[in-house]
């Protein structure tokens, strides 16, 4: 664990509920922390697999996607089909021994409008304590 | 003029601004929204943030002026043309308006004057829009809910229901307030799913979920581990040693409890607000006896003066979704009397410039909202200036749109990037100005400054420009089409939900195709009686259908059917089918009235004697045939007859209603019949309430069962005698009841929903009614675009409910007929056919079902009209056939990496 | 179409742990549509392999590439000069393409993506089950246009076996038996006695039973 390490993430985010929520955290004077990155998409349900991999490709630690509550996604399925693809990418990580804790997907809603950037903050805190990227010693 | 900046006007100054009117949207307090603010999650669907969005739109829509701080000091002239005097910040103004909205809004009682509650005296008796403003992440402790003695969240807490409502003893309000049972378990549920150990317990009546979806809500509730109490409870007292509660109530069996509890909520009903009243007062409006606004006979948003409307808590103890409803009616009100003058006339857009679309030229427009840090703004001009593509940049003030379409023309910029505090609100602002400016109104990108250190020294701030920049010069226009909007609206059903709207509709000026599948139209009001008011309906109705017969704007096409529809909204395709011939109707606008009817029971010997009916042939023998049931000795009406079980979890909404409503018609008919309602929670909510009591009054007697012990029903060997035989909740025996005739208040189930669902492309709700747009606060929209709702079909509703919620279906409609085009295309999915494997996998996956698979292009079609612009077939599509020019794969992967630049 | 499953990424990282340029080579065929071995597919493993790099170290250059097939010469050849730089390919074609790769590459080093399973169709989106065994001698209309050869696990041409109990086939409990609903259609269509006409035993040897098979078409070879 490195002490001087400042995790980068990227989180996509919903234009609907994750963005009311963020609304919310905004009137609340929340602040993002720096190192999490906000990419709006219209809907959750449009990131997929390789989106959620690339980053890592390009020394990013850490990748969530922000969307709807499942009973309230505006284009119904969205946030369902986002959770199976985290999922999935979660797997891969596995195999490959790296943490699945870095991949994750988290539903708002503006009634929780807080967690928006409490998510953030547990996200970077997850990262610091994981690490980056592991370097495998060759056998 | 619309009165009242809460919920209810601000979608009827939205409306009225959608039908043409310039509308002046007068607000008392210093900001819109009203009660919902306040609120914390409201059901069905969390949806408080939506009122933001349409606040924002009051703000910028040309043809409403918002005026804050401003109350109505006086109102004089008539329908047409009144003069009302306002004072703004003390300053005194007359207006001239030809009709005037009433949306004044309720307030919740004051529970002070209960001193048996101790209210104000006891710090942990709190009020439930305390409690709601405590779960409010923006409220006072950000969402943790505390007890006010010693800030520590409470385990256990009690609601006790019906306070300052059902009630003539010690306030004066007689009627049910008919939203606190939802908001009560709501907030039980919503402080469960914080916290699950928290016990709550809720003290009540009768449990009234009456509404849609409600019953289902109560059922998650129970299962949650919220507890009812059926009891009310009379005081609260202190415990000796704390600060706790405690509560003293009988139980079922009368044997006296006593319970401590951390927190108790008091559920406060609603009123109209005092100054409401006062103003309504002013105006020489009648009042009601719950101190509510009189309004005419079967149009409940006309008050007793011509030209004044109105709607909302004003009008009577509504929730949202009412509110919305009567606001959208009161404006088809408002439509039918005067001719719609405008603040500005329609902004004409000039054709799109002969600036290429490529290489790109990005404008980047700031806007800073008031607080924010001046040097920000030279923080982005500076770092603007020195990214790739970027032409101009320029702070944008005062009247946005100006300044913005004067930034594009002299920057000669062909994209814009538009950083501000809420990118949602400026949407619409944006299209407007890049249309303006002649450009395609999809080439923006919005800069979202919210939850920034937007300190100059941050480099966030550089992050979102340097994104915002590279993401707009991946965009590529999309394509536009504009179409024309067929103007004419085809209404399915020709109940009297139909005819309502058909009248509106065709009163303001549109040709109605009206669709009928039976031989004469009416519906099911063919054989209501009465109103729960008391309003003969039988009159009304011949009147209603010979208007609708009379009017040439409207074309009644009987014992037709609908067999297909294609289109979208604005300009759908409908085959029908009469009679074995086919007939092809173009119009802009569908509503859907289809209605709905009593089911046939299974239980209780319905169908093995004729003195047992159901509700819909009692009434037609009430109208054909009275005399047998008025000399009936004794009748008994059982309630909940298929509704709320298993298989049928929701409550048919007025059988309560109707029940009580005959009883009373009985009784004075003969006073000495014996009428026994059989009943598992009396859910005469509303003002229906007082029926309640003056049935009670009568000498009708109410037996609670529960749904373990349903009643039974045989006949005697008395010719024509039935015995009832019923099992008392609160004597814990069954009494047996010699009845003459019974009535069986059966469920009310919608009319072939799932063949409307397949041919209208609508979603249905799990209890087989016409489900709500997914969107939110639209309770007369479907899952689809132009596609409306109205009656029975959107869920079982009394009479009034049905007119009113026919005529605001109707004035909704208007916002795509008042149209001349439509336009299609922008941030939707096309699919590339080249690259097309015919897979299905789009179909598959699109929730709103609109690709389909084209056999003679070998691929599949995503009709941009149709195209809501989730991007979930994009992701899915296993060629990656297909793109989405505003979100493509190019700009996903390298966003990360553009926002890791330094 | 021709189902396949991904290999496990351990096993293609064993495979090809000696190389540092490898291309991964998908097929816009069966395994496109079947979400294995698409230009999504091959991304995705390409990503994965670069993190995996990253992951340890190591240098490892990869490239992407999507054929329209790759049991067509012509669009093997495509590959010509695309696939100079690398050492090894990747392909996630059915087992068809490396054949065909290692054929007309055999400088290098071709490894399967994917392990190919069966013959079969979509019962649900995302969900694909085994219809056909490619047996040579189609006689499907006999069983009620159900194939025993493929959907029974011992391939019974005469009824069911004892394992057959509840509908379901003994050897795991989400399998149907095949029997069963071949019964229970022709019951159905009032044509049960069709199965006890008599048919010669099967021909085995135009399934794979009888060595490695060839199609030819007369009117289409010049």
């Amino acid at each position: 664990m490195e002490k001087n390490y400042d995790p980068k993430i990227v989180a996509f985010c919903c234009s609907n509920c994750a963005s009311s929520a963020a609304e919310v955290a905004h009137r609340m004077e929340k602040i993002l922390p720096e190192n999490v990155k906000l990419v709006q998409v219209p809907c959750t349900g449009r990131v997929e697999i390789l989106h959620l991999l690339k980053p890592f490709e390009n020394g990013i630690d850490g990748v969530y996607v922000a969307g709807c509550q499942e009973d309230s996604c505006q284009y119904i399925s969205g946030i369902a089909k986002a959770r199976k693809r985290v999922e999935h990418a979660k797997k891969i990580l596995s195999e490959l021994d790296i943490e699945p804790e870095r991949i994750d997907v988290f539903s708002f809603s503006a009634a929780r409008g807080q967690d928006f950037v409490d998510m953030a903050r547990d996200m970077v805190e997850r990262l610091k304590t994981l690490g980056p990227l592991p370097k495998k010693i060759n056998p | 003029m619309v009165i009242g900046g809460g919920v209810a006007g601000i979608q009827a100054a939205l409306d009225l601004s959608a039908a043409g009117f310039g509308t002046y949207l007068v607000e008392r307090s210093a900001s819109l929204g009203g009660m919902i603010p306040h609120l914390h999650r409201i059901f069905p669907l969390c949806s408080c943030c939506k009122i933001d969005t349409r606040i924002s739109l009051c703000e910028l829509d040309p043809n409403i002026k918002v005026m804050l701080n401003t109350s109505v000091q006086d109102v004089s002239g008539k329908a047409g043309d009144f003069q009302v005097a306002l004072e703004t910040d003390g300053k005194e103004k007359k207006i001239k308006t030809g009709a005037i909205i009433l949306a004044a809004g309720l307030e919740p009682f004051d529970p002070t004057s209960f001193d048996t509650y101790a209210y104000g005296h006891l710090s942990n008796v709190i009020t439930s829009v305390e409690f709601e403003e405590m779960q409010k992440p923006t409220g006072p402790q950000q969402g943790k809910v505390l007890r006010p003695s010693d800030n520590k969240p409470p385990k256990k807490i009690a609601w006790l229901q019906c306070v300052g409502s059902r009630d003539i003893n010690r306030c004066d309000a007689p009627y049910c307030s008919s939203v606190c049972c939802m908001y009560a378990l709501k907030e039980a549920v919503n402080i469960k799913e914080g916290n699950g150990d928290t016990e709550t317990t809720i003290f009540f009546m009768d449990m009234r979920t009456h509404g849609k979806g409600w019953e289902r809500y109560f059922n998650q509730a129970v299962d949650l581990g919220v507890r009812l109490i059926r009891s009310r409870v009379h005081s609260v007292t202190p415990d000796a040693d704390n600060d706790d509660l405690l509560i003293t109530y009988a139980d079922k069996s009368g044997e006296a409890k006593r319970e401590t509890f951390d927190m108790v909520v008091l559920s406060v009903g609603i009123r109209p607000s005092a100054q409401a009243i006062s103003l309504a007062e002013g105006l020489g409006l009648e009042l009601n006896e719950g101190r509510y606004l009189a309004s005419k006979p079967f149009s409940s948003t006309v008050t007793s003066i011509p030209g004044i409307f109105a709607c909302g808590g004003i009008n009577g103890p509504l929730d949202i979704t009412h509110s919305l409803i009567e606001a959208s009616a009161s404006v088809s009100e408002v439509i039918d009397l005067l001719e719609p003058v405008p603040f500005s006339g329609p902004r004409t857009y000039p054709d799109p410039s002969p600036v290429p679309a490529d290489p790109p030229r990005i404008l980047v427009a700031y806007h800073l909202c008031p607080g924010m840090d001046d040097s920000i703004g030279k923080v982005i001009q500076e770092y603007a200036s020195t990214l790739p593509d970027v032409t101009a940049v320029s702070g944008v003030t005062g009247d946005l749109l100006g300044s913005l379409v004067e930034s594009i023309k002299s920057s000669k910029g062909n994209r814009v990037v538009f950083a501000s505090c809420t990118p949602v609100t400026h949407k619409s602002l944006l299209e407007d100005a890049l249309r303006l400016a002649g450009l395609n109104p999809f080439l923006y990108e919005m800069v979202d400054l919210r939850n920034r250190e937007v300190t100059p020294a941050a480099s966030q701030l550089k992050d979102l420009i340097r994104m915002g920049v590279a993401r707009s010069a991946f965009m590529t226009p999309p394509d536009i089409k504009n179409i024309p909007v067929e103007k004419r609206a085809l209404i399915v059903g020709g109940g009297l939900a139909g005819l309502e709207s058909a009248l509106a509709v065709a009163g303001s000026g549109f040709p109605v195709t009206l669709v009928e599948k039976q031989e004469k139209l009416g519906g099911n009001a063919s054989h209501v009686v009465r109103t729960w008011q008391g309003f003969d309906v039988s009159e009304y109705l011949k009147e209603v259908i010979s208007q609708v017969e009379k009017n040439p704007g409207i074309e009644v096409l009987l014992n037709t059917t609908v067999k297909d529809t294609k289109g979208f909204a604005g300009s759908f395709l409908t085959t029908l089918a009469q009679n074995g011939k086919e007939i092809d109707v173009a119009h802009g606008v569908t509503i859907l009235a289809t209605g709905g009817k009593a089911s046939t029971p299974s239980e209780h010997a319905y169908g093995q004697n004729s003195n047992i009916y159901t509700w819909d042939k009692l009434g037609e023998k009430l109208l054909s045939d009275p005399d047998p049931l008025y000399k009936a000795k004794c009748a008994v009406f059982i309630q909940c007859v298929g509704s709320r079980e298993p298989e049928r979890p929701y409550c048919s909404n007025f059988c309560c209603t109707f029940s009580v409503r005959t009883a009373i018609d009985l009784k004075s008919k003969n006073p000495d019949m014996d009428i026994f309602i059989l009943y598992r929670e009396m859910r005469t909510f509303g003002e229906r309430e007082s029926l309640y009591r003056e049935a009670r009054e009568k000498g009708v007697i109410f037996v609670r069962y529960d749904l373990e012990h349903k009643p039974t029903v045989e006949p005697t060997s008395k010719e024509g005698v039935l015995q009832v035989i019923v099992h008392d909740s609160i004597l814990e025996k069954s009494i047996s009841i010699q009845a003459d005739f019974v009535s069986l208040q059966s469920a009310i189930i919608p009319n072939d929903t799932s063949t409307i669902a397949e041919i209208f492309q609508v979603e249905l709700d799990p209890d087989g009614f016409v489900a709500e747009s997914p969107q939110k606060m639209r309770p007369m929209e479907t899952s689809r675009p132009g596609v409306y709702l109205a009656g029975l079909a959107h869920y079982p509703k009394d009479t009034g409910e049905s007119i009113t919620q026919a005529r605001g279906a109707a004035a909704r409609a208007l916002e795509i007929l008042k149209q001349d085009t439509v336009r299609t295309g922008g941030l939707v999915a096309e699919v590339r056919t080249e690259k097309c494997a015919v897979c299905c996998t789009c179909v598959r996956t699109c929730p709103f079902h609109v690709p389909v698979i084209d056999h003679d292009l070998g691929a599949a079609f995503i009709d941009p009209a149709l195209c809501r612009g989730c991007g979930m077939c994009v992701a899915e599509c296993p060629g990656k056939a297909i793109i989405m020019t505003s979100c493509s794969d190019e700009m996903l992967n390298q966003a990360p990496l553009i926002l890791l630049e330094q | 179409m021709i189902i396949a499953e991904p290999k496990p990424i351990k096993e293609i990282l064993e495979m090809t742990k000696d190389f540092h340029k490898i291309l991964v080579v998908g097929c816009k065929g069966c395994v496109t549509v079947c979400n294995v071995g698409g230009s999504k597919e091959v991304g995705i493993l390409a990503s994965t392999l670069r993190i995996a790099a990253k992951r340890d170290g190591r240098d490892l250059e990869v490239g992407e590439h999507t054929l329209e097939r790759q049991c067509d010469p012509e669009y093997v050849d495509e590959l010509e000069d695309i696939v100079t730089p690398y050492d090894a390919v990747i392909s996630i074609a059915c087992g068809v393409g490396p054949q065909f790769l290692s054929e007309r590459y055999p400088a290098k080093r071709i490894f399967p993506g994917v392990n190919t399973k069966f013959m079969g169709g979509a019962v649900e989106h995302g969900v694909w089950a085994e219809r056909c065994a490619g047996c040579g001698t189609c006689v499907v209309h006999y069983f009620g246009g159900l194939c025993p050869i493929a959907r029974c696990s011992k391939s019974l041409l005469n009824g069911p076996c004892g394992g057959s109990a509840g509908g379901k086939c003994e050897i795991a409990k989400d399998v149907d038996c095949v029997w069963d609903m071949i019964v229970r259609k022709l019951m159905q269509e009032g044509r049960l006695d069709d199965l006890l006409q008599f048919r010669p035993a099967k021909d085995w040897t135009t399934a794979r039973d009888g060595g490695p098979r060839r199609m030819i078409r007369e009117e289409l070879v010049k």
